[in-house]
């Protein structure tokens, strides 16, 4: 086997990890009771599914890899999706769309003024 | 090899389908926003799958945009749902 063979399969390999990532989520967004344990499967495939995909990506790439292109698409995901997950999270919690009977511990409830 | 690349795409098709189910069933508005950005993953994640199939990188940028603009959506409906909150409660505290 060649040099290109071997990164070919390695990179299948990564990329059907990553895919099974964003099946896992999407399995889990249907099962999964509310909204707080969804947000939890949905953070799968948005950060170790991309890194997967995209590691994949580049040795398929290989000799001319695109290194930049695939960096500056991950540091993107990094930086946008921690904003909405947490606006989506305070919302949820502030507006009472979660299921209370689910939590164990809430430390965020001793820490708000109660109104 | 070409087995691993059907099961790769059946893959992400389930999980866009998936997620489209939690965008029907969606019991609040939030619910659906997470689902929308579930299936802008598997977007994301299908684009790069297609670009690795054919060794083409020209649909490089749509990803960048995509991970670029993609949390927009699910900040403003958080943001709307909130406002909508709030107008509520302080409609309360002046009626009765």
């Amino acid at each position: 086997m060649t040099t290109v063979q071997v990164l070919d399969w390695i990179s299948v390999v990564l990329l059907l990890l990553g895919a099974l990532l964003s099946f896992a989520a999407g399995v889990g967004l249907v099962r999964f009771p509310d909204l707080l344990s969804r947000m939890h499967t949905a953070a799968k495939p948005q950060i170790m599914g991309l890194v997967l995909i995209l590691a994949g990506l580049g040795l398929r790439l290989f000799p001319d890899t695109h290194m930049g292109m695939l960096v500056l698409v991950l540091l993107f995901q990094i930086l946008t999706v921690p904003v909405a997950s947490h606006i989506a999270g305070r919302v949820s919690y502030r507006t009472g769309r979660i299921r209370r009977d689910l939590i164990a511990v809430d430390e965020l409830e001793e820490q708000i003024d109660p109104r | 090899m070409i087995y691993l690349w059907i099961v790769i795409g059946v893959l992400l098709g389930a999980a866009s389908l998936l997620s489209m189910v939690r965008l029907m069933l969606g019991p609040t508005i939030l619910d659906r926003a997470l689902s929308v950005d579930v299936l802008l993953a598997s977007a994301i994640a299908g684009i790069g799958a297609f670009a690795a199939f054919h060794r083409d990188p020209t649909v490089l940028p749509i990803m960048l945009v995509l991970a670029l603009l993609g949390f927009v959506s699910s900040v403003s409906v958080s943001r709307f749902v909130a406002k909508r909150h709030r107008e509520a409660e302080q409609a309360e505290r002046i009626e009765p």
